[in-house]
């Protein structure tokens, strides 16, 4: 039994240990921040659960482990999702070139620096950004006003 | 305190820790050469993402359930630095 217990966890070990050194080569060698960020943030955060695994069957006589290592998993696989989507926004909001080989772009020109959002195309965004400066207040719509008056 | 118990605490300090450092190594690579501040947060955030691996490799090596606690606040230390650095990235002037 104990055997079996061990033997387990040090093969998760050795798996984590296999997607860190697959995440750092991928953050080596891809030729963009967009695709070294898929790197690590698939990769790292499996490696990182599968040691979370690994150190709740090595303390398996110790139950409130196994419940930590159970919020750590969910912890890391609800944020890092979360982290990588925030460097990427802010990123491709602030330039970052995306690689030359790349197909398409779909968000080129979606990006509206005045108000910190994306819109989801050029024209909505041209729109959207154009009534403030040139229609009176009559012609503004009633939800437009509330925002302007709301704090 | 049997052999397996040994043996799998022998494992974890020998084997398993010099590998980690080779994947931090690769990671520091990144930290250092990165073209744009993105990429060296990139590579901090899967530094702290690591270094909870590390930990728990760490604590089984020397059997104490007390890094596991360790691993889960770097964990949400690493997060909170991570939304810090996006907003910093974005709204910088």
């Amino acid at each position: 039994m104990e055997l079996l217990l061990f033997g387990l966890s040090a093969l998760l070990m050795l798996i984590s240990t296999f997607f860190f050194i697959v995440s750092g080569i991928g953050l080596v060698r891809m030729p963009d921040l967009y695709m070294r960020m898929s790197a690590t943030s698939k990769a790292a955060t499996l490696g990182a659960a599968c040691a979370f695994l690994a150190g709740a069957l090595y303390f398996y006589d110790n139950p409130s482990v196994a419940l930590r290592v159970f919020a750590g998993i969910l912890f890391i696989f609800a944020t890092a999702p979360i982290g990588a989507h925030m460097i990427g926004r802010a990123s491709y909001a602030r330039g970052v070139k995306v690689w030359e080989g790349a197909v398409i772009d779909e968000m080129k020109g979606c990006y509206d620096r005045s108000t910190y959002s994306f819109y989801s195309s050029p024209q909505q965004h041209q729109t959207a950004a154009a009534p403030p400066d040139e229609s009176g207040p009559a012609a503004q719509a009633p939800t437009a006003t509330s925002r302007r008056t709301t704090p | 305190m049997n052999d397996y118990q040994e043996m799998l605490q022998l494992f974890m300090i020998y084997v398993i820790l010099p590998l980690l450092t080779i994947g931090m190594l690769l990671t520091l690579w990144r930290l250092v050469r990165g073209p744009t501040f993105a990429d060296r947060v990139v590579a901090l955030d899967k530094l702290s993402v690591m270094a909870i691996g590390l930990i728990l490799a760490y604590g089984i090596g020397l059997d104490r359930p007390v890094y596991v606690d360790i691993a889960l606040i770097v964990a949400m230390l690493s997060f909170l630095a991570t939304v810090g650095f996006g907003y910093y990235i974005e709204r910088r002037v």
